[in-house]
């Protein structure tokens, strides 16, 4: 009867909870995927290239402009210099803007880059759509190498009435030694929603 | 309810009927599966690790005396708030109860043993290994665990001290070790009830370790596979935690309160249960409102998964959750008021004595209270970005712990003691234990909400001037609440060598249930028919 194996049951109990705690992993993503907090919830758009672009912006006349912040946060442990091409753009709905990043590496050796994206006010963040960004690909850099790092977007016009600033905020990471198939960027993998997108490397 | 219980017990076995041969002196301990043996060796292993947590809380005082670094070193120190947290966590709480479990639980349902003795070998024995690892990391190159009891990556990844590999190891051995113990637990609670003792007949003590064993089983797998991902992080090259690889150190965050906060209520439901046991027996009534309490006991259990996130108000949530986990949190408040009236119902024109288990349980009823009072000044979202990691924060939960969980665990060793030794413990000193201990602690950790309120961070090893008085108080307060504990030690060993007057069956004029039925000192083996409950 079902009571006899009931250790067997609890065991069984304990397992599940085990995978559960696994699966908030991509439910996690899946969560701020829907509910666009965190800030990760941009998507890119398909079939961009990773190209430099034009550093200046193209704007048009516009309803309503938006103010565009960027800030770069260089992470411990990278030695060099990360910033923005400017600080402010005016952009306006629904059309393309383009800027740049700029990378230098002070050091004596060859450097990977990493940078995490962050947009605030989190609100804000499902109606952004990035065409193309230095934060999809990793960034090595050589000895004394300065790299202008291309970045484009598209404020979409449903972004509600209330918000007239937002800011895009990069954190630089310097990644050790992994190859490009090791680092899956969370933000690169949007399309395979729900994937574990950090899953151990072999 | 079990004071309607009437009990019909066959002749008990006298402690000289054996049904096998015993091994003596220390192979009767490593081999033994007798639920009275192991819920000793739970309890002893439990007593020693307080005098080591409480050490390393010495050590913490000290250097906080006065403001300025005098004795250890800030990076030392760090290890010391760390390893005090963890060792009072799960060496001190968890197995303290566990063992009273293992003593109890047979007994207050008539069963003769627990469902599965040579797993609860396995369970109590895991539990030295596992702490010695965990305390031989403090003599590692790199020094021990220094990320706090939290362990939020990416400290405890990225910036951890190499011993982290064997912290980790150690959490999943007390882990595996308190699975066992709650799958024993349940197995038993299910299946091995005498006959007539319906899940509604049950006493409190036995509902709420009912409870926790399912809160254990819930979440102590979700902690494994925590610090699995941290073990995979630092070694494995993957990026669970790791914002350069993609990952995310506040999903860290989530993963560990979702186990934390239903581990702090695996850490006050049993000592609900206890009290539950304590205050009918001295107030000479049976317990107001036996049915609320149960449900209550469970409303908080299932309620206590939905509130994870009232630890991390400041992270960045956005304002729909800040609300939704400041509500579900305040929701809380309400089965816990309903157990306090309860408590305090009771009591109400009860014709009370106070005696030791009786002076803990007050003392339990009305500072828990306190403590789930600041718990709600901090559930109120806006008011937490004040409130969070201050001294506020720990002044909330040493009072829902000291005076919770650890009183509750003094109460029962009185209650409870002269039925495993076969003596009465000595009363006055045990008063005087009482009286020591409740000045101690209110002096430790009352200054706490003042210090913190005024802005002082925890966890750091000095601090600015304005703070140096009531510092000092707490300190005071802490030296005297530490050394009590000694004349605990000397009372309990005092009763188990037998010095005190021999105790009856039933010390306690008013204290109802089947484990008052049997001898004392209680048999090894007891119930071996079972007890018929009407
Ligand atoms: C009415 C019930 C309670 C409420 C509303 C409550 C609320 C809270 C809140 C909001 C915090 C987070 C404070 C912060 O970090 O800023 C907190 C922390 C804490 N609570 Fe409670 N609590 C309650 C009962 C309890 C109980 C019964 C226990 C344990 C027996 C407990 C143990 C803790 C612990 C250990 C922490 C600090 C964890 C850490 O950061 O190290 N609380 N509580
Ligand atoms: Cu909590």
């Amino acid at each position: 009867m079902a009571i006899n194996n009931l250790p067997a049951k609890l065991t069984i109990a304990t397992i599940g909870m085990f995978g559960f705690g696994f699966a908030l992993v991509p439910l996690y993503d899946v969560f701020c995927d829907i509910t666009g907090i965190n800030g990760k919830g941009f998507e890119r758009a398909p079939g961009t290239s990773n190209q430099s672009g034009a550093i200046e912006a193209s704007i048009s006349e516009t309803q309503r402009a938006i103010n565009v912040q960027f800030i770069a946060s260089p992470q411990s442990g990278f030695s060099g210099n990360f910033y923005p091409a400017s600080t402010t753009l005016p952009a306006s709905l629904n059309r393309s803007v383009s800027t740049a990043y700029f990378a230098r590496n002070a050091s004596d050796k060859m450097i990977h880059l990493q940078a995490i994206p962050s947009i605030s006010p989190s609100e804000a963040s499902s109606y952004v759509t990035k065409m193309e960004c230095f934060c999809f690909n990793q960034q090595s850099l050589s000895p004394g190498q300065t790299r202008e790092m291309g970045l484009t977007f598209k404020i979409s016009e449903d972004l509600p009435e209330h918000i007239s600033t937002i800011t895009f905020s990069y954190s630089l990471y310097p990644i050790e030694s992994m190859s490009n198939e090791e680092t899956h960027v969370r933000i690169d993998s949007t399309d395979q929603t729900g994937g574990l997108s950090n899953e151990p490397s072999t | 309810m079990n004071e309607t219980t009437s009990i019909s017990t066959k002749e008990v076995d006298t402690p000289t009927t054996e049904h096998h041969a015993h091994p003596t002196g220390i192979s009767r301990w490593l081999y033994t599966t007798n639920h009275k043996d192991i819920g000793s060796l739970y309890l002893i292993f439990s007593f020693v690790m307080l005098f080591i947590g409480g050490g390393m809380a010495f050590m913490i005082r000290a250097e906080l005396f006065q403001p300025g670094l005098q004795f250890i070193e800030p990076e030392f120190f760090n290890q010391m708030t760390t390893m005090h947290g963890l060792i009072m966590v799960f060496g001190v709480v968890m197995p303290a109860f566990v063992g009273l479990a293992n003593w109890m639980v047979p007994l207050m349902i008539g069963a003769p043993d627990m469902a599965l003795p040579r797993m609860n070998n396995w369970s109590f024995w895991i539990m030295p290994f596992a702490f010695s690892i965990l305390l031989s990391t403090l003599f590692m190159e790199g020094g021990g665990p220094n990320f706090g009891w939290t362990f939020y990556a990416p400290l405890s990844t990225t910036y951890a001290p190499p011993s982290t590999t064997f912290f980790i190891f150690g959490v999943h051995l007390m882990g595996l070790s308190s699975i066992m113990g709650a799958i024993n637990i349940i197995t038993t609670i299910l299946n091995m009830r005498a006959p007539g003792m319906t899940l509604m007949k049950m006493p409190m003590f036995v509902w709420t370790w009912l409870i926790t064993a399912f809160l254990l089983i819930a979440v102590m797998p979700v902690l494994a596979g925590a610090v699995t991902m941290m073990l995979m992080d630092i070694h494995f090259g993957t990026s669970f935690f790791n914002a350069a690889g993609g990952g995310d150190p506040v999903l860290f965050q989530h993963i560990f309160w979702f186990f934390g906060h239903p581990e702090v209520y695996i850490m006050i439901l049993p000592a609900f249960g206890v009290v539950s046991q304590i205050i009918p027996a001295f107030a000479r009534k049976p317990l107001f409102g036996y049915k609320s309490m149960v449900y209550a006991t469970a409303s908080i259990a299932i309620l206590s998964f939905i509130v994870w996130a009232h630890h991390m108000f400041t992270v960045g949530l956005p304002a729909v959750a800040e609300l939704f986990f400041m509500y579900s949190t305040m929701l809380i408040a309400i089965p816990t008021g309903v157990k306090v009236f309860n408590w305090v119902s009771t009591m109400f024109r009860g014709s009370m004595t106070f005696e030791a288990p009786m002076l803990f349980s007050v003392a339990f009823v009305v500072l828990f209270t306190i403590g789930g009072l600041s718990g709600l000044m901090l559930s109120i979202a806006p008011a937490d970005f004040q409130y969070h990691d201050t001294y506020f924060v720990v002044a909330h939960f040493h009072y829902v712990l000291v005076p919770g969980a650890i009183f509750g665990i003094m109460a029962a060793v009185y209650y409870w003691m002269p039925k495993w030794s076969g003596f009465m413990y000595n009363e006055p000193l045990a008063k005087l234990h009482f009286w020591l201990s409740f000045i101690g602690l209110n002096l430790t950790f009352f200054p706490m909400h003042f210090l913190g309120l005024a802005g002082m961070p925890r966890r750091i090893p000095d601090y600015a001037l304005q703070f140096a008085d009531f510092n000092m108080i707490t300190s005071v307060g802490a030296f005297l609440f530490g050394t009590t504990q000694l004349l605990f030690l000397y009372i309990v060993i005092q009763c188990a060598r037998g010095k005190g007057e021999p105790a009856p069956q039933r010390p306690w004029e008013g204290a109802e249930g089947l484990e008052w039925s049997i001898p004392s000192p209680a048999p090894l083996h007891t119930f071996d028919t079972p007890p018929k409950v009407d």
